[in-house]
């Protein structure tokens, strides 16, 4: 462990650990105990996601770690529905779905790889994606519009998703609304035309105050 | 002078309308009245020689090659309000800039130093001495990379680099075999412990835009072969890719160059469909209107062209490679400023790498002179907040773990994410995967009809970085020249 300590690392370029062949007190400790951590990180990463290399690596900056974005302007995807994401990354890779960045990404998984994402995203421990700042008025407004649109006949009373809709409670307020903007515009169609028809009686400023009474919402544990 | 000379491009008009009136009543009315409706005004003082599609250093050194060339028949179209593509500089307070994109140069990268030296664009070296900090957890350690050597994982890849062209690494010998690999599957078969796997995670993540779990080995050797066989050249600051700045950030040569083709360059132009593409007159039609040229240069990355409509559709290769071209690689990177680099002070560059939070990778982005401290991250985009008074503490927080908490005390924060920002980007440089140059590469760089292709992506050295779009751009100009001198010898 100790000789771990010394030698520590590869020369790998711009932020490469090198081999260093000279560390003496303090620093050795510090090597140590760096490794211990970084060692503790993967091996974490390993048992949750799989023997490195996996798929979900490439998923991790613009979702956050496990699925779990903390930017308002990213999607989680920690506690999706497997069968939503799966329609998804469907969709994104048919061009039936509209992401530059997503469509050439979902092309290159194999069926199998999109199931085996869905799952595990699927079984992830969803969290709030940010905390939008707070405001009671617009939140009950939207509260008032969520039930008069029906919105949990699709998304689930807790708005965790149910049978035919996603998970909405703790996503971002921004993603939310430039999706509800997006099915009201056409620019995202719903095979079942459900979601362009609701998004597309929403004003504004209805689309903004849904989102944001959503965005406020403590992603519940299933 | 008779009349004939007085009004040249209305006999011309009057003649090109009957002409094509003469063959739409063989292709029936409804075509004759849009052949029409598309000609009549295609005199020869209406049709430019040359389009330049995108102003970043691919497009802008193209239109400069024509101009000096004689070639004074050209626009460029760009879909921004500004110059410089993937280069960009935040202006700060006190006339300071920091880079939001593309901004370091080094060695054998002759084409972007020839073009900074002749717009005199001075150079100086970025600030790498001293010790970087990694960050796992609570855990922390420090190490100077000047004494790196060499080690058999490295050695290797460049040994194999050899082997893939950089200009078509698809024709390599054992390409088919090699493309079947991301690097991380090569890595574990190479039985890399972690410390080599948080540094080559974190290296070609900031190089390439995408992990090793999903980037082609045969694009990786490919990288490596441009960088002189020498992943050290190619990742490194001390004698590598990252070793130079130029004063003023990285966008002034573009914005030299664009500054001298005055109004034959047009801002907020975007182009949204390209028509008769394969025909003599190719139609260009922007926001702004329609322009005609007889060769067009797209200086735009490939997935960026796929969201311009074609017409007729183009090949099925190109169309198919535009299409799946990966974009997944936006980058996010943040500026703090502080009153002085004062991580200098203990030994430290300012070089942080964290295994396990936002920060990818931080540097000491500082003015030549170092009269200001600047702070420049890539952070991992949903990892940290949007909101930026809470997303700059977050992030001072991890410096001042990293450098003391001196960095807690910093004047001015700045935010840029390419992906949110406007869509004129998409995404940085090739986060190519396994299977995909194999397969579509030899679509990349060949001529469809009167278009041209440029761009980083298509350099014959160099490709991703901002010495590769210089190539392009020079390559595009003489293809254009070349194409104009040919057809006018056909017709």
């Amino acid at each position: 462990m100790m000789k771990r300590a010394l030698l520590i690392g590869v020369a790998v370029g711009v932020t490469g650990l090198v081999l260093a062949a000279v560390i003496a007190g303090p620093q050795m400790l510090a090597g140590y105990r760096f490794m211990s951590a970084l060692d503790s990180h993967y091996a974490r990463y390993d048992a949750d996601v799989g023997t490195w290399p996996q798929p979900q690596d490439t998923c991790n900056a613009c979702h956050g770690a496990s699925g779990q974005s903390q930017n308002e302007q990213y999607p989680s995807l920690a506690g999706q529905q497997a069968s939503y994401l799966q329609a998804q990354l469907q969709a994104f890779a048919q061009g039936k779905r509209h992401s530059a960045q997503m469509e050439p990404l979902a092309a290159t998984l194999s069926d199998d790889q999109i199931a085996s994402l869905a799952q595990y995203f699927a079984r992830q421990t969803p969290l709030r994606t940010d905390t939008p700042a707070a405001d009671e008025r617009l939140s009950a407004e939207g509260q008032a519009s969520a039930a008069a649109r029906g919105c949990s006949a699709c998304h689930g009373s807790d708005f965790m998703g149910g049978a035919t809709g996603p998970r909405l409670a703790g996503q971002g307020q921004a993603y939310l609304l430039s999706q509800l903007l997006a099915f009201k515009q056409g620019t995202r169609t719903d095979p079942s035309g459900a979601m362009n028809a609701t998004a597309g009686l929403l004003s504004p400023a209805e689309a903004q105050a849904l989102a944001h009474y959503l965005a406020g919402l403590a992603a519940a544990s299933r | 002078m008779n009349s004939e000379d007085m009004s040249p491009p209305t006999c011309r008009r009057r003649l090109l309308v009957q002409a094509l009136a003469g063959v739409a009543l063989v292709g029936g009315t409804g075509l004759a009245g849009r052949a029409l409706a598309q000609t009549v005004e295609a005199t020869p003082q209406d049709v430019l020689d040359v389009v330049v599609i995108g102003a970043g250093l691919a497009g802008l050194t193209a239109a400069r090659d024509l101009d000096r060339a004689g070639c004074t028949s050209f626009t460029v179209l760009e879909a921004r309000d500004r110059v410089g593509g993937r280069t960009v500089n935040h202006q700060l307070a006190g006339g300071v800039i920091a880079e939001a994109g593309g901004q370091w140069a080094g060695p054998g990268q002759t084409a972007i130093f020839d073009l900074a030296r002749e717009l005199e664009v001075e150079i100086f070296p970025s600030y790498y001495q001293g010790r970087n900090v990694y960050l796992a957890g609570d855990a922390r350690y420090e190490e100077d990379l000047s004494a790196a050597h060499g080690n058999p994982v490295t050695a290797k890849l460049n040994q194999l680099s050899r082997q893939v062209p950089s200009k078509e690494p698809w024709t390599a010998a054992d390409a088919p075999e090699i493309d079947k690999l991301s690097v991380a599957q090569w890595l574990t078969s190479q039985g890399i412990d972690n410390s080599s796997r948080f540094s080559f995670d974190t290296s070609i993540g900031l190089t390439t835009g995408t992990p090793p779990a999903s980037l082609a080995l045969l694009h990786y050797l490919s990288l490596i072969n441009s960088a002189d066989c020498s992943m050290e050249k190619l990742e490194g600051f001390n004698g590598g890719a990252q070793e130079t700045r130029f004063v003023g950030g990285s966008q002034v040569l573009s914005t030299r160059m664009g500054e001298s083709l005055g109004d034959r360059l047009r801002l907020s132009s975007p182009v949204r469909k390209i028509g008769n593409w394969d025909s003599d007159i190719v139609e260009i039609y922007t926001d702004q209107g329609l322009v005609r040229a007889r060769q067009v240069i797209v200086a735009l990355h490939p997935a960026l062209c796929h969201q311009i409509v074609f017409e007729p559709a183009l090949p099925e290769g190109r169309a198919q490679l535009q299409r799946l071209w990966p974009a997944h690689a936006p980058m996010r990177k943040t500026v703090h400023v502080y009153d002085r680099p004062f991580w200098r002070d203990k030994g430290l560059n300012g070089q942080i790498s964290q295994a396990d939070g936002p920060l990818i990778f931080s540097c000491d982005n500082s003015p030549a002179d170092g009269s200001v401290g600047i702070l420049s991250a890539f952070v991992r985009s949903a990892q940290l907040t949007h909101e930026a008074e809470r997303a700059s503490q977050t992030l001072a927080g991890i410096f001042a773990q990293a450098l003391g908490d001196e960095a807690l005390q910093f004047r001015q924060y700045h935010d840029h994410d390419w992906a949110k920002v406007d869509p004129w980007t998409l995404t940085c440089v090739g986060a190519i995967p396994p299977g995909f140059l194999t397969r579509w590469g030899r679509y990349l760089k060949p001529a469809v009809g009167r278009l041209i292709w440029s761009g980083t992506e298509t350099a014959d050295i160099w490709a991703s970085s901002m010495d590769g779009a210089v190539r392009s751009g020079h390559r595009a100009a003489l293809e254009a020249l070349q194409a104009l001198v040919a057809n006018r010898r056909n017709a």
